[in-house]
């Protein structure tokens, strides 16, 4: 299960109970030179001493990491008995994706299989004896576990894509390791021409699939449309309208809803995570501050955001920029006939009217989202996504390494090494491999 | 029974290439060795093609020799014509390649052997190994002549002879080479001490009367103009270049082949060894790649002025008329006359998941096994195994940890690996590929790679150690020249295509890595003391600053192999009650019985979640045993 080698890796590991507080690990030897490039005060990491500062990087947006504490720990004293840096930034699954997948664009870090920090743990000494069993145990389960996933990934066909595309290369790597390995010998060359167009093709599909992994990623989690608006516009009835039950509590206090309540609805054979949030205003007590940045992350997380204003309240100031996807609820038109213009549906909660227009708006929304997947397979699962991004960039390098004109040996260095990549997912390629289909393919032999 | 009063520290059955260089490390090392081989005439005969080195086995030969062996030196006095082959190619896959004079090569390592001190040699035959009332370590070893001789260690280098079997035909008779007879009895021996045994077949072509052949029908090839030499320490150098000549098969020749195909005993039936894949017989190639009509084949001189030429390209069993018959359809060949035909032998090998990293057998203490009695084909890869058998049954006797590569160290490194670790099914042969650090482990820097081990060994002088190391540090200045000297873009005016796109002044290293950038086109530029730099360590220097990139990436990965890999795993585990290890892996692991967790992940069937799991319960077992 664990990759067979001594690198680094990464996961989010946030303890239960910690409330918005996110927490990254990483441990391998690359672990302090990552975060020592991340990093605001780099000097500040000293064993055992947590640093406070910020986290910089193109990916991360600007502010979000301003309150990190980071804490290294230098192997063999650590909890994993290696090199081992933990991350602490306030946020929530959000704020520690984005963390780690930036992280993972480090050289020579990859993401921690489940199990992986205890397995290396108990391989240094870190963990006692007697907890061997279970550890074997943890593995075991893991793997029947990552087979049936892979089982189940099979039926939706990324193993065939998968093995489709390593034959793709393997073709290429026989044709060059043949030249390599019988070129005193009558074997016809293949030019190279035929190896550029393979792998661009493979670059084009790899890069479908990578636009896959937001639809997939919504079809495994839902799709998150938050309400949000001023205190007592209406959200919490037209959270309880679109749900079709009492859920949310609703009166004509303002700030009756404290923290974010969510709910799953089906829009167009789709999950949809409805989520009631509080009013957005100066906060009274402290509940409803807390509550607020709570609305705040949602908005981050959204994929479209239901802005409530309604008649009788102030329109909120737009805390959403251009580029989220929104939609504008003009509630409680009961109450009297003005219609403010750049709404984009205007509602009454209490007669029901406009409802159907929002309910269309939203299917279409969920509706075009959709994804038909590249030969219907749809990345889901971040560790494939990640295989994917780095495959990508490794053939990237196969292009450039066949377009400068570098010798087979070196092309075929690059193309194994984008094998090695898939094989995360379908295998090992062996020597083997490449050597029974030279023999089965080529004439070769004095 | 006479029992020698003599008692050897080590002794060496078998004198051919993997035989002599098991004798001379030994000896070398200061043991007392002894040489026991049928013929001392047949010392160091080349039994097939009058050729060494070649892809994958020049880097071989490279590393036999800055690890202190003979078989550089030998192809370097004996050799006809030198070629490097890939040339074409970057210089991690060129390997060279000698034509040798058979004659001149065995004499030449007989002399070899008997001017060794420390080394006896003696003609009779092994029939059966002498080992302690527990059979658990070898004692000596018993002659058809009657002798027991005494030994601390024991290498068996039997080749082709244990109960080889020749085929010509549906005609069959024991022997081990042609006009040699088989060894018998030694397997038997050893079945009897419980090693598992398995049949192989391999085959050689025809030999011809050269005056049979018009060779002005044929095209002529020569090799290199300025040949490289295999060892580091030849100097000078100017070899013979003596012709081969090369002519094709057709048609004719196919239809007359696929007529008689049933008589051949590969397709009858008779032949049940399995023959290596990458050096078919001419009968396999036209049944099995029909659709290819015509083959190429090479005449070879098996030595200087010979009267005899080898058909590389024709091995064959056929019956011998339909050999001749084939033959005189191709070009050149259409009066051809044997000396010989090509033919077919069998014979047993002992399956080398049986033997640790250092060539020692797991079941028995002391006694060793190199060369095609593991399963391996060609002298390049014997002679690698007989060296460090060597080595390891010298280092034995002196109660020394054994000398292992590793992968990334050397082909020597991966060609032991693969055999401890694989399954062999067919002969094994080195290739570049079966290398996952090619790109590190090239021929030109096998010394620098091997030459500090092979010193500190002692099979390397000091003398030619110190040569090394000043190349070494020669290099390294010339690469860290090639960093730090930065050219104005107008002195890169006609010295190479699209240097005018150069705006800046870039640094020697970066202009040679730009693409179709040689080092040759550079020249103008460098000083004088690398201009006056012997040109293959110049091109060494070259090699590694272009490649750079990819030299680190492969260094890095090597960095990364899990410090578990040298994890020993003691002897005695028992995989089988492994419950939580997958069902395969349990019987793979059981059967191959590996000394570490290295060679345990690379058995096919082990996944890396097998690993996970026999790192904990062996973690367990070892602190459970020590506590
Ligand atoms: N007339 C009328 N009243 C409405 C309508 N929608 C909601 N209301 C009333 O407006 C008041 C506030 O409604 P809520 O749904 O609790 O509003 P909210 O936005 O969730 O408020 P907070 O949770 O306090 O931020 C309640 O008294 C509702 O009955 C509507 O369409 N028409
Ligand atoms: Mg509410």
């Amino acid at each position: 299960m664990f990759p067979f080698n001594d690198d680094t890796i990464a996961a989010i590991s946030t303890p239960p109970g910690t409330g918005g507080l996110a927490v990254v690990r990483l441990s391998g030897p690359e672990a302090l030179d990552t975060i020592s490039k991340l990093f605001s005060a780099p000097e500040k990491l000293t064993p055992r001493y947590a640093s406070y500062g910020k986290l910089i990087h193109p990916d991360l947006g600007e502010g979000e990491f301003d309150d990190c504490v980071v804490t290294f720990f230098k192997g063999p004293n650590s909890a994993t008995g290696e090199d081992l840096v933990e991350i602490s930034v306030h946020g929530g699954s959000y704020v520690q994706q984005k963390l780690l997948e930036v992280l993972l664009l480090a050289p020579g870090v990859r993401i921690a299989s489940a199990g992986e920090f205890t397995f290396r743990a108990f391989l240094r000494g870190r963990i006692d004896l007697s907890r061997a069993e279970a550890v074997v145990d943890l593995i075991h389960a893991r793997d029947a576990a990552a087979h049936k996933n892979a089982r189940q990934q099979l039926q939706g066909g990324l193993l065939n894509l998968v093995g489709l595309m390593s034959d793709d290369l393997i073709k290429i790597l026989t044709i060059l390791e043949a030249e390599l390995d019988f070129s005193d010998q009558e074997i016809a060359f293949t030019p190279t021409e035929t190896h550029l167009e393979t792998i661009r093709d493979l670059k084009t599909t790899t890069s479908a699939l990578l636009e896959t992994y937001f639809y997939g990623s919504r079809l495994e989690e839902g799709f998150r449309f938050p309400l949000v608006g001023a205190p007592n516009s209406g959200k919490s009835s037209l959270f309880n309208m679109l749900l079709g039950q009492d859920r949310a509590i609703v009166t004509a206090q303002p700030g009756t809803t404290r923290d974010t309540i969510e709910k799953t609805i089906i829009i167009a054979g789709h999950s949809v995570v409805l989520v009631d949030t509080a009013g957005l205003r100066e906060a009274q007590g402290e509940a409803e501050l807390s509550g607020i940045d709570r609305s705040k992350e949602e908005i981050e997380k959204a994929d479209l955001v239901i802005l409530v204003h309604s008649l009788d309240t102030e329109d909120l100031i737009p805390v959403i920029s251009e580029n989220t996807p929104h939609v504008i609820v003009y509630n409680k038109i009961d109450l009297g006939p003005r219609r403010p213009k750049n709404k984009d549906i205007y509602l009454s909660c209490k007669t029901g009217e406009g409802l159907t227009e929002l309910k269309e708006l939203l299917y279409s929304h969920v509706i075009n989202s959709i994804n038909a997947g590249v030969a219907g397979v749809i990345l889901n699962n971040e560790r494939h996504r990640n295989v994917f991004d780095r495959f990508g960039v490794q053939l990237s390098a196969c292009l450039l390494a066949v377009e400068d004109g570098y010798g087979p040996e070196y092309v075929a260095s690059d193309i194994r090494q984008a094998l090695d990549i898939l094989g995360e997912i379908t295998g090992k390629t062996t020597p083997e491999d490449i050597l029974n289909n030279i023999f089965s393919g080529f004439c070769v032999g004095k | 029974m006479t029992v020698s009063r003599e008692s050897y520290a080590v002794i060496v059955i078998g004198g051919g290439h993997a035989g002599i260089e098991a004798a001379l490390a030994a000896s070398r090392l200061g043991k007392r060795t002894l040489l026991i081989t049928m013929k001392i005439d047949a010392l160091g005969r080349a039994s097939c093609n009058p050729a060494i080195g070649g892809l994958a086995k020049g880097h071989l030969v490279r590393e036999i020799d800055a690890l202190g062996g003979e078989m550089a030196k030998a192809t370097d006095v004996t050799g006809l014509q030198f070629k490097m082959l890939n040339r074409s190619k970057g210089r991690a896959v060129w390997s060279p390649r000698a034509q040798i004079d058979k004659l001149a090569y065995s004499a030449y390592m007989q002399s070899i052997c008997q001017a060794q001190p420390g080394l006896e040699l003696l003609e009779d035959e092994a029939t059966s190994v002498l080992v302690n009332e527990s059979k658990t370590g070898i004692t000596g070893v018993r002659t058809r002549n009657g002798v027991d001789f005494s030994c601390q260690t024991l290498i068996l280098t039997n080749g082709t002879f244990l109960n080889g079997l020749i085929h010509i035909g549906a005609n069959k008779f024991s022997a081990g080479r042609i006009g040699e007879s088989a060894s018998v009895g030694l397997t038997e021996s050893l079945t009897e001490l419980g090693f598992e045994t398995g049949r192989l077949k391999t085959g050689t072509p025809p030999r011809i009367k050269r005056e049979s052949v018009d060779l002005s029908k044929t095209t002529i090839q020569t090799g290199d103009a300025n040949p490289e030499p295999f060892s580091f320490s030849t100097n000078p150098f100017s070899p013979p270049d003596e012709a081969c000549y090369i002519t094709k098969t057709n048609e004719q020749t196919h239809a007359i082949i696929n007529g008689s195909i049933e008589l051949s005993p590969l397709f009858s039936g008779a032949i049940k060894g399995i023959g290596p894949r990458y050096c078919p017989s001419i009968e396999d190639k036209v049944v099995r790649f029909s659709e290819k009509s015509s083959h190429q084949l090479f005449l070879e001189p098996e030595w200087l002025n010979a009267d005899q030429l080898y058909v590389n390209g024709f091995s064959s069993s056929l019956p011998e008329a339909v050999q001749l018959a084939s033959l005189r359809t191709v070009a050149g060949l259409e009066r051809v006359e044997f000396i010989r035909p090509g033919y077919a032998v069998e014979y047993d090998f002992f399956p080398p998941s049986q033997l640790r990293a250092s060539l020692e057998t797991k079941r028995i203490k002391g006694l060793f096994f190199a060369g095609q009695i593991n399963g391996t084909s060609g002298y390049e890869e014997a002679a690698g195994q007989g060296l460090i058998a060597g080595i390891n049954a010298s280092r034995l006797v002196d109660g020394d940890e054994s000398f292992v590569l590793g992968r990334q160290e050397a082909y020597l490194g991966v060609l032991i690996d693969d055999l401890v670790t694989k399954d062999t099914d067919e002969p094994y042969r080195m290739f570049t590929s079966r290398a996952e650090h090619r790109l590190l482990l090239r021929y030109d820097n096998a010394h620098f790679r091997l030459s500090p081990a092979g010193y500190s060994l002692g099979l390397v002088t000091e003398a030619r150690y110190k040569k090394v190391l000043h190349d070494a540090a020669l290099a390294k200045e010339a690469e860290d020249l090639f960093e730090t000297t930065f050219i104005k873009p107008e002195r890169l005016l006609g010295l190479f295509e699209a240097q005018a796109i150069i705006k800046k002044n870039q640094s020697l290293a970066n202009l040679l890595r730009r693409p179709g950038v040689s080092v040759d086109q550079l020249m103008p530029l460098f000083p004088t003391w690398v201009k006056e730099l012997d040109p293959a360590l110049l091109n060494l220097v070259a090699t590694n600053t272009k490649y750079q990139g990819y030299m680190e990436r492969e260094k890095l990965q090597v960095e990364r192999l899990s410090r578990h890999q040298n994890m020993l795993i003691p002897e005695k585990v028992d995989y089988l009650s492994m419950g939580a290890v997958s069902l395969e892996a349990r019987q793979k692991l059981h059967k191959f019985r590996p000394e570490t967790i290295g060679q345990a992940s690379r058995i096919s069937g082990v996944s890396p979640a097998d690993i996970s799991i026999l790192l904990i319960l062996i973690k367990k077992l070892v602190s459970r045993e020590t506590s």
